[in-house]
């Protein structure tokens, strides 16, 4: 699906605060349970927390505050009362910052494409990449291993993030996609490009085109 | 009983393993569909604790694998965030029960102990 009409732009975000309320569940399941731990731990007398609960709830509220900062940040992008940084950036040294932040927890597959810069902000192009990268594993195969390509246009690079294989099942973008993949989406529309995404039963072929030249206002 | 708990978040996983056995039960962590899958072809298990959505991807693929094994029989409990995971929605009906994130441990408790007797 390529965006562009309102009704797109609506599915868009239905699905987005779709995953968003699924993605929170997950911390603030953790956070019941720390609690309840700890009440049963302490018994009748004040609330103690030992060392391994307080771990588990200092990182389900760090995990629920990135997802709050993530969802005002795709937010304010969205509404235009966020302006991205229009570069120069590197797309070869984003592609490595991406793999480094997913820190082999997802492999980028392919070469690194040769030096190319454009008129993108540097730290949220690593974000982006990254963040289809996980898309394109969740809603693929899941093997961890995302087929990535770039490919120069005339004034535009295209960046394909695959995994799995095509076939006939044809499914739209929905929620499965994880958060990372609407908020990724608000970056590359910020920067100007827009995105595709091509999907079947376990396969998912997400397309990301950026502009290579500035120009006039940004898609957003 | 043995308990096989697929989930990929590692904190809820710790968590629901430090519930289920300090209540007597043995756990058997996994991450991943693909793992999950393989331990079923060799191991047995009482109860199998499922998330939705793991690392590689949905975990009803565990449940349809599953069938065709000697395990089949095996109950599977699912836990999703979905909100809107209703009752007429098939997935319900291919599994012993539904735990809704975020879920309480006493309903977590409640959960398991329906198939412990």
């Amino acid at each position: 699906m390529t965006e562009g009409s309102s009704g797109e732009a609506e599915h868009y975000r239905r699905e987005a605060m779709g995953a968003f309320a699924h993605e929170v569940r997950t911390p603030l399941t953790s956070i019941r349970m720390v609690l309840e731990l700890a009440r049963r731990q302490s018994g009748a007398g004040p609330l103690v927390l030992d060392a391994e609960l307080g771990g588990m709830l200092r990182q389900s509220v760090d995990d629920l505050q990135g997802l709050a900062d993530d969802l005002q940040e795709a937010s304010r992008l969205e509404r235009g009362r966020l302006v991205v940084g229009a570069g120069p950036a590197d797309l070869s040294a984003a592609v490595e910052a991406a793999r480094e932040l997913l820190g082999g927890r997802i492999e980028i597959a392919g070469p690194t494409p040769d030096p190319i810069e454009g008129p993108w902000d540097a730290p949220r192009l690593v974000r982006a990449i990254a963040g289809f990268s996980e898309s394109a594993n969740r809603i693929g195969d899941g093997s961890g291993r995302v087929r990535f390509q770039c490919v120069r246009g005339d004034r535009t690079v295209q960046l394909v993030f695959e995994s799995g294989e095509p076939n006939d099942e044809g499914k739209p973008i929905a929620a499965d996609a994880g958060f990372a993949f609407f908020r990724s989406r608000q970056f590359v529309l910020a920067m100007g490009g827009a995105v595709d995404c091509a999907r079947s039963e376990r396969h998912a072929r997400i397309t990301a085109t950026l502009p290579t030249a500035r120009s006039g206002a940004a898609r957003v | 009983m043995r308990i096989l708990l697929a989930e990929d978040e590692r904190t809820i996983s710790r968590l629901i393993s430090q519930v289920l056995v300090s209540l007597g039960h043995n756990v058997t962590g996994v991450e991943a569909a693909a793992d999950a899958i393989g331990l079923l072809r060799t191991e047995t298990y009482d109860l199998i604790l499922l998330d939705l959505n793991l690392a590689d991807g949905d975990g009803m693929r565990v449940v349809e694998e599953l069938r065709g094994l000697p395990a089949a029989a095996t109950p599977v409990v699912l836990m999703t965030g979905e909100h809107v995971f209703s009752e007429d929605d098939q997935r319900v009906s291919m599994v012993a029960g539904v735990l809704a994130k975020p879920f309480e441990i006493d309903e977590l408790e409640q959960m398991v102990a329906r198939f412990s007797a």
